[in-house]
């Protein structure tokens, strides 16, 4: 057989890729975002945020409720965010490491409606169909970490994101990362409930086993809860996914451009908070960022546009170096 | 002799509206019958042709914006009484909710169609829409919703009324992308609608009624 040795610095690629933008096209998306942050600044809709924000640094107007951020803040921010991330599950073998462009594969929320499949017909969602998702993602190889997938519409508003915790914490091994948190004081029960499984808060923030996804509001505007969430798990160094959900031609410009400059800002501004509340506190750049159809005023999130923003929106993570989370593909 | 006021209304040609309107505020057109049989009455096709799917939302709300044009000018002529109205709709997403595309969509479409609206906004709770009521002498209240969680503040609404002894003189109409008419009739509304135009409609027929 003929000898065929190994080659010496041989480059390879991994996977595949679709190379979208080249690193001038993403600075100048960073340095539109650094401007619009600085110049227009962001609505923030809570008195802690304003005031973790002017300790910080930033220009407050507390009149208005906008936060203007310097740019020195923003990359200081991006620095001292985790570049690498553990999403951790009850044992070893099912935690998740994220990091760069490593794929990892996650459910996603909130389904409201549910196809019975006994009766055939759609019917509004409830914990136990919640506690299946989480079964079911439990026994799937291809799924990685456990996004809360469906609401359960039979639980007391006031306890609802509770009892979602409950049923999918009851039935799955893998990492859980919340979608609906709805108030501060159920944040606090949230990470609670996670130290509690872990046997205490070290052991949580060591092997954080859950992490919550908290939105804000295009265009430019992060409400209450949101701060309050991002502040909550910053403060415990447990994970939080800033995930912004901008619509082009809605509440963004209806260019793919425009519309990752503003994600960008939104999500930066989350980033920001995080670690103005407590440095090196774990975020996620998040994305649900999609096109808006014109036609039935509606947010399709299987649009071809939404995939090219995903890409868009997972290089503007790989440039900032931070786990990135991006949904619809 | 509207026809071309409301052919530039469909077209959304804003610089067109004004110029019509203009010729015939110059030549003493009465201003209420400008504003009922040239812009309402484009808003109206508009309306037609947007349930039809054959227009889209930017042309709807490049219309709306031409029409408005158009009514401003007219506006300053006619006194308070003059000033026609299908009725007064207040309307705003529920407390705990943000979101208002839709909702926003919903009011523009239904001044548009001669109704006088109050936007609330966001986040109103129960207590606010009830009080409006009473200050803005409202015909009917239409609350949105996008979250499961916050739909119940429709319900709050609706018993409210009730309460306050209100329930049948103010109308309550529900829409959003969790609601149905099963929800609506759950909790006592008046009607629920799909769509913006399916709403509009419903505003006018809960009128006649």
């Amino acid at each position: 057989m003929t000898i065929r040795n190994k080659k010496a610095n041989y480059l390879r690629k991994d996977g595949f890729s679709v190379s979208m933008y080249t690193d001038e096209e993403l600075m100048s998306i960073h340095l539109a975002s650094v401007e619009v942050l600085w110049f227009e600044g962001v609505h923030i809709g809570s008195k802690e945020a304003w005031d973790i924000f002017e300790d910080g640094g930033a220009i407050v107007d507390r009149s208005e409720g906008i936060v203007r951020i310097p740019q020195y803040m923003i990359e200081e921010a991006i620095k001292s965010a985790p570049s690498t991330l553990i999403l951790a599950g009850r044992n070893r073998d099912r935690d998740v490491v994220l990091d760069r462009s490593r794929v990892n594969f996650t459910t996603f929320g909130a389904g409201v409606n549910w196809l019975d499949l006994d009766t055939g017909n759609i019917r509004n969602t409830s914990k136990a169909d919640l506690a299946t998702t989480a079964l079911l993602a439990d026994y799937l190889d291809g799924v990685d970490v456990y996004s809360h997938s469906v609401t359960a519409r039979d639980m007391p508003n006031s306890s609802v994101d509770l009892n979602e915790a409950e049923a999918f914490l009851s039935n799955t091994t893998k990492h859980c990362m919340h979608i609906d948190l709805t108030c501060r004081e159920n944040v606090k029960k949230y990470i609670e409930m996670g130290a509690t499984i872990q046997g205490g808060m070290d052991e949580l923030r060591k092997y954080p086993i859950i992490s919550a996804l908290t939105c804000p509001q295009s265009p430019l505007n992060l409400h209450h809860e949101c701060c309050d969430i991002i502040i909550e798990f910053a403060r415990n160094g447990i994970p939080v996914n800033v995930l912004s959900m901008a619509m082009s031609g809605a509440t963004t410009p209806v260019t793919i451009a425009g519309t990752l400059v503003v994600h960008n800002c939104e999500v930066l501004a989350g980033v920001v908070l995080a670690q103005l509340t407590s440095k090196g506190a774990p975020v996620i750049y998040g994305s649900s960022t999609t096109s808006f159809d014109l036609k039935t005023a509606t947010a399709p999130v299987g649009s071809p546009e939404m995939g090219i923003l995903n890409a868009g929106v997972a290089a503007l993570a790989q440039y900032y170096n931070l786990p990135s989370y991006v949904g619809g593909t | 002799m509207y026809k071309s006021l409301i052919q530039s209304v469909v077209a959304g040609d804003e610089n067109q509206v004004k110029s019509i309107v203009e010729g015939m505020v110059a030549s003493n057109v009465n201003a209420l019958e400008i504003i009922q049989q040239g812009l309402v009455a484009g808003m109206d096709v508009v309306g037609v042709r947007f349930k039809a799917g054959d227009m889209f939302v930017p042309e709807v709300l490049m219309a709306a914006q031409a029409m408005k044009a158009g009514v401003n000018i007219v506006k300053p002529l006619l006194t308070a009484t003059d000033m026609p109205s299908e009725g007064t709709i207040l309307i705003g997403t529920v407390k705990g909710d943000l979101h208002d595309i839709g909702k926003n969509l919903l009011a523009m479409m239904l001044e548009s169609a001669g109704f006088n609206v109050v936007n609330m906004g966001v986040d109103v709770d129960a207590e606010k829409f009830v009080a409006a009521v009473a200050e803005n002498n409202a015909d009917i209240i239409a609350m949105s919703a996008l979250l499961t969680t916050t739909m119940p503040g429709m319900r709050d609404c609706v018993e409210l009324l009730k309460e306050k002894g209100l329930q049948g003189k103010v109308k309550v109409i529900i829409g959003g992308a969790p609601i149905s008419q099963e929800y609506a009739d759950d909790i006592g509304a008046d009607g629920f609608a799909q769509d913006a135009a399916r709403a509009v409609e419903l505003c006018k027929k809960l009128m006649k009624a």
